[in-house]
C-alpha cells in the first residue's frame, strides 16, 4: 500500500518536487506550499494520511524503490518514475487507495478513531458486565464525549452494542478481508485488548507502515459511507457529530485574504501584520487555490494570465522556473503561481494530472 | 475512632488490611507525621487514599512520575472513586487552568513536585484546608536515594505554606541512611518511623554468568521454553528490548511484546493492558514499565541488564509474585555488563573537570546582564544531560547564585567552585559505590537473599521456596506453568463478534480481573 501511494505521488509530481515535498504532504504539513502541491498535483487524497511518519521511514522506502529501479532522482533532488516504475504505477489496484480523502478528513479522522475505540471498549464492557476497566484512550474530550453517549443510552446498552456491531459489520463487509481484519483486531472490548501496530504487522505479514495506511484507509472509507448514508448508520453518524471538514485555508492566510477583500494593498498588509512580502504572497496563492471567486486581476492582467496559461500548456509543465524563462522573465514567480492557482478551478487541466 | 474496616470494604471492596496499613492510617488520622517503609506492591497507596476519603480536607500526594500518577487516578476512577485528579505538565494550558481553578473540589490531588512550585496553585490550595501531605516514593528526597530529584528538596517549604498539615512519607526501598535524610530534608525530625520488612519469602534468586549477549538470549529461550508463565525481562536500552523481543517471537510458542518509553501512546496502553489481561506471556521492557503496573501473577523476572543499584533491583523483582505464590528472579550477566550502568552514571552527574567551564559560562550571562535562557538551550550550549543540568542548577540555587532565571551572584567564586566540585565528587563516589554493591551482589557466592536484604532490615525471614542458587535453588529444574487463554487466529468477523461479546465461544478472563468488581 505504501509503495502504491509513493508511486502515485511520484507519478503525479513528475520530477517537479523532492522527497521532502512528499513527506510534507503525507504528514499533512499545514503550509501554503504543501496545500498548493496537494491541489496542484491532484494529491489531495493523501494529505495528512500519515502524520506520525518519520523521515527515515520514508527514505527507507524510497531507497528500496530506487534499488528496484522504479524511481530516479535528478541532480536537483527531484524524483520521477522510470519505465519500470511507470509500469508498476499502471498495475496499482486503484480500489485499494480509492477512499483516501486526506485534505477533507485529516483532522476528523483521529477524533473519529479515538471516539470509536473508546466507545466500543466502554459499551461492550458494560453490557458484558465488566464495570472495571482502564480506558485505552486517555484524553479528556474523548472520555467526556463517550460519557455523554453512555448517559443517553442508559438502559439500552444491549441494543446499542448490537446496532453498532451491525453497522460496523455491514460497512466492513464492503472492504477487503485484510482491511477488515486489521480494523477489527485493533479494537478493544469485552475483556479483549486490541493489537498494537507492531503486532498487527507480525500477524498480517504487512509492514508497519502498511498497517497504518490500511487502517487510515478504512477510517476514510467509514467516514465517507457514514456521511453519505447517515440514516443507515445512526450510531457511527453520532461519532462524527460536530466534526466539520477541515478548513482548507490556514488561519493566517485567511486574515490576509480578509484585508485584501477590504481593498488593502500588499504593502499595507505587510506593515499591518509585520510579515514579509513573500509570506503575504504565499497567503494570496493559497487563497486563490481554495476560493474560486477570488479575483486576481489586480495582481496580474487578464492578458498576462492567458499568456502564462498558454505557456504552461505548450511546455506541459507546472514548473515555475521553466514558465518564467519561457516568458523571458516578464512575469514574477508570484504572478505565475497566482495564475496557476486561480485557473485550476476552471480548467479540466487541473484534474488531468490525476 | 472511625470504623476503618467498614471504610475499607465500602471504598475498595477489601475485607482486611495488609500488614502495616492499619497502623499507618491510624497514626495519620491521629495527626502524627509518619515515615512508612513498606515493600513494593503491598499497598502503600491505600495508606493515604483511605484517609483522603475519611477526612474533611484535601489530601495532596506528590508523585515523581506522571505516568504513575495517571495510572493511579485511572485505577481509582475505575473503582468509582471520583473526586481525584492528577495535576501535571501533560495537561494542556486550558485543562490545567480549569483544574487549578476548581482544585478545592477534589479530595485527593496528585501533583508533581514541579507543579508545587507554582505560586498560583499554592494560593488556591491555601484557600482550602489541606489535611494530609503525602510524599510517595520519598527516597527521591534523599541525595542518597536512588532517584534523587532536586525539586523534592523544596517540599518542606511547600508543606509550611500549606499550614503544616500531617505529613506522610512513603517508600519501598530506603536504607537507614536514606530514612534519616528524608526526615532531615522534610524538616520533620520527630517523624514516626514505621518500617516493615521488604524481603519476599516467595521468591528464589539466581544469577547466570555467560560469555556473550547471544548466550543470554539462548538462556532466556531455554528458561521460557520450560516455564510457561507470565514473565518480565528488564533491559537498560530500548533497542535491546526490541531486538530480543523479536528473537523471542521467532520461537512461536510464546506471545512476546516489547514496551518502552519511545512507543506511541495508544500502543503503550495496549501492550500494558494485554499483559495485565494475560494476552501476553513475555514482556521485554525498560524501567519505564513496571511502575504502576500491578499484575498479580508475574512468575519470572529476568534481568538482561542489571540496574545501577540494589534498590532498583529490589523494586523490579518486587513486581513478581504479588499473589504470594512462588516466583523467580534470574539475572543474566556477562563480564562487560558493568559498562552500560557506568555510562548511565556518567550521563547523570556532571564531570568534575567540566565544573569550571560550566560556571564561567554562566558567569557570562551575569556579566552581560542577561537572564539564563531556557533549560534546553543552556543544556545544548553546555552539552549537559537533563539530570546533569538540574544538578548544577540546584547547587547554584542553594548557594544563592541564581534565582529563577537571574544570575544574581558570581558563580565562579573560588569557594562556590570548590564546594560544587566536592558535591560532584561525593555524588560520583556514591553512585559508583552503589553500582559496586550491585556488582558485588552478582558475584556473591553465599546466600543471595541475606546479602540483598540485610542492608535494609535486621532479620531476613526464612523463605517458603527454594532460597537462591547459593543455597538450594536450581533454575534448570524449574518448571512453572499457568493455564491460559487459548488464542487462535480468527476471521475478522469472529474477531469483531468477540470484541462485541456476541461471539458464541468467547473466553472469559475472570482469573486476572480486578477483584473489586461490584
Ligand atoms: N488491604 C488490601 N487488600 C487487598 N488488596 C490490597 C490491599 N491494599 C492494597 N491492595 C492492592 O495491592 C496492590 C498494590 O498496591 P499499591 O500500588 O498501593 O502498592 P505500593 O506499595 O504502592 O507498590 P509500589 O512500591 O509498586 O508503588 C493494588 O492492586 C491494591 O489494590
Ligand atoms: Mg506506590
Ligand atoms: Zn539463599
Amino acid at each position: 500500500m505504501f509503495e502504491a501511494i509513493l508511486l502515485t505521488c511520484v507519478h503525479h509530481i513528475q520530477a517537479e518536487r523532492t522527497i521532502s515535498g512528499i513527506y510534507h504532504l503525507l504528514t499533512g504539513k499545514r503550509s501554503s506550499q504543501t496545500m498548493q502541491d496537494a491541489k496542484g498535483y491532484a494529491l489531495e487524497g493523501f494529505f495528512g494520511i500519515y502524520k506520525s511518519l518519520e523521515r527515515h521511514q520514508l527514505d527507507h522506502y524510497f531507497n528500496q524503490l530506487e534499488q528496484k529501479g522504479m524511481i530516479e532522482t535528478n541532480d536537483q533532488q527531484f524524483v520521477h518514475l522510470t519505465e519500470v516504475g511507470e509500469k508498476g504505477y499502471q498495475e496499482i489496484d486503484a480500489s485499494a487507495i480509492a477512499y483516501f480523502q486526506g485534505l477533507t478528513y485529516h483532522q476528523m479522522t483521529p477524533v473519529f478513531e479515538k471516539r470509536l475505540l473508546l466507545l466500543v471498549q466502554t459499551m461492550t464492557n458494560i453490557t458484558n458486565n465488566r464495570r472495571s476497566f482502564i480506558p485505552i484512550i486517555d484524553d479528556a474530550p474523548t472520555q467526556s464525549w463517550v460519557r455523554g453517549i453512555y448517559a443517553s443510552y442508559q438502559g439500552q446498552t444491549d441494543s446499542f452494542v448490537d446496532s453498532l456491531h451491525e453497522e460496523l459489520h455491514t460497512l466492513l463487509s464492503g472492504r477487503t478481508t485484510r482491511e477488515a481484519y486489521v480494523f477489527s483486531s485493533r479494537l478493544t472490548g469485552n475483556g479483549v485488548i486490541g493489537l498494537t501496530y507492531e503486532q498487527l504487522s507480525t500477524e498480517s505479514g504487512l509492514s508497519k507502515e502498511d498497517v497504518h495506511l490500511y487502517l487510515q484507509h478504512v477510517y476514510h472509507y467509514l467516514l465517507q459511507k457514514v456521511r453519505q448514508y447517515p440514516s443507515s448508520f445512526p450510531i457511527l453518524s453520532q461519532c462524527i457529530e460536530g466534526l466539520g471538514d477541515s478548513t482548507l485555508i490556514t488561519q493566517s492566510a485567511n486574515r490576509t485574504y480578509y484585508y485584501i477583500k477590504l481593498g488593502w494593498t500588499i504593502d499595507e498588509i505587510m506593515k499591518k501584520r509585520r510579515l514579509k512580502k513573500s509570506t503575504i504572497q504565499d497567503h494570496l496563492v493559497e487563497a486563490a487555490l481554495v476560493i474560486p471567486d477570488f479575483s486576481i486581476d489586480s495582481f496580474i492582467s487578464i492578458e498576462g494570465q492567458s499568456l502564462i496559461l498558454s505557456m504552461t500548456e505548450s511546455l506541459e509543465t507546472k514548473r515555475l522556473k521553466q514558465i518564467h524563462q519561457g516568458l523571458n522573465g516578464e512575469f514574477s514567480y508570484f504572478q505565475i503561481r497566482l495564475t496557476l492557482a486561480h485557473h485550476q478551478h476552471f480548467s479540466k487541466e487541473g484534474t488531468s494530472y490525476a | 475512632m472511625h470504623d476503618l474496616t467498614h471504610y475499607l470494604e465500602q471504598t475498595f471492596g477489601y475485607s482486611t488490611f495488609r500488614e502495616g496499613q492499619r497502623t499507618i492510617i491510624e497514626d495519620v488520622l491521629r495527626g502524627d507525621d509518619v515515615l512508612g517503609i513498606l515493600p513494593t506492591g503491598t499497598g502503600k497507596s491505600l495508606c493515604y487514599q483511605l484517609p483522603a476519603q475519611i477526612q474533611e480536607g484535601i489530601t495532596v500526594v506528590v508523585s515523581p512520575l506522571i505516568s504513575l500518577m495517571i495510572d493511579q487516578v485511572k485505577q481509582l476512577k475505575s473503582q468509582g472513586y471520583k473526586s481525584v485528579i492528577a495535576l501535571n505538565s501533560f495537561m494542556d494550558r486550558e485543562q490545567r487552568m480549569n483544574a487549578m481553578k476548581n482544585v478545592t473540589r477534589y479530595k485527593l490531588i496528585y501533583v508533581s513536585p514541579e507543579m508545587l512550585q507554582n505560586d498560583w496553585l499554592i494560593e488556591r490550595l491555601q484557600q482550602a484546608t489541606v489535611d494530609l501531605f503525602v510524599i510517595d516514593e520519598a527516597h527521591c528526597i534523599s541525595q542518597w536515594g536512588h532517584e534523587f530529584r532536586t525539586d523534592y528538596l523544596k517540599l518542606h517549604r511547600v508543606i509550611h505554606q500549606l499550614g503544616d498539615p500531617t505529613v506522610l512519607a512513603l517508600s519501598a526501598t530506603a536504607t537507614p541512611e536514606v530514612q534519616e535524610d528524608i526526615k532531615e530534608k522534610l524538616n520533620r525530625p520527630e517523624m514516626k518511623q514505621l518500617i516493615y520488612p521488604m524481603d519476599k519469602p516467595n521468591i528464589s534468586f539466581a544469577v547466570r554468568h555467560v560469555s556473550s549477549p547471544g548466550e543470554k538470549v539462548k538462556q532466556i529461550k531455554q528458561v521460557i521454553a520450560k516455564n510457561d508463565a507470565p514473565t518480565m525481562i528488564y533491559f537498560s536500552s530500548r533497542q535491546w528490548a526490541e531486538r530480543v523481543a523479536a528473537e523471542l517471537q521467532q520461537i512461536g510458542t510464546r506471545r512476546v511484546a516489547f514496551y518502552h518509553g519511545g512507543m506511541e501512546q495508544t500502543d503503550r496502553m495496549l501492550v500494558q493492558q494485554q499483559f495485565m489481561n494475560d494476552q501476553l506471556d513475555v514482556i521485554c521492557c525498560t524501567s519505564a514499565f513496571g511502575m504502576g503496573v500491578d499484575k498479580k501473577n508475574i512468575r519470572l523476572v529476568i534481568h538482561y541488564h542489571f540496574p545501577a543499584q540494589l534498590e532498583s533491583f529490589i523494586q523490579e523483582v518486587g513486581r513478581a509474585g504479588r499473589d504470594g505464590h512462588p516466583c523467580v528472579s534470574l539475572v543474566l550477566h556477562t563480564a562487560k555488563d558493568h559498562l552500560l550502568p557506568q555510562m548511565l552514571i556518567e550521563s547523570e552527574v556532571p564531570e568534575k573537570a567540566d565544573v569550571n567551564h560550566i560556571l564561567s559560562h554562566i558567569n557570562g550571562y551575569r556579566s552581560s546582564n542577561e537572564p539564563l535562557p531556557e533549560d534546553e538551550l543552556v543544556r545544548e550550549r553546555l552539552r549537559l544531560s537533563e539530570s546533569q543540568w538540574n544538578f548544577i542548577k540546584y547547587q547554584l540555587e542553594e548557594r544563592g547564585v541564581i534565582d529563577g532565571r537571574e544570575v544574581i551572584n558570581k558563580p565562579d567564586h573560588p569557594h562556590v567552585v570548590r564546594d560544587i566540585i566536592q558535591v560532584v565528587q561525593e555524588r560520583w563516589h556514591y553512585k559508583q559505590s552503589k553500582l559496586k554493591e550491585m556488582i558485588d551482589w552478582i558475584h556473591h557466592t553465599e546466600c543471595r537473599r541475606e546479602a540483598l536484604y540485610r542492608p535494609f532490615q535486621d532479620e531476613v525471614r526464612t523463605p517458603i521456596v527454594a532460597c537462591c542458587d547459593a543455597c538450594s535453588f536450581d533454575i534448570d529444574a524449574l518448571e512453572l506453568s499457568t493455564q491460559k487463554k487459548k488464542s487462535s487466529t480468527r476471521t475478522w468477523e469472529e474477531r469483531l463478534a468477540l470484541v462485541f461479546g456476541r461471539g458464541g465461544n468467547h473466553e472469559t478472563s475472570s482469573r486476572n480481573h480486578p477483584t473489586n468488581e461490584r
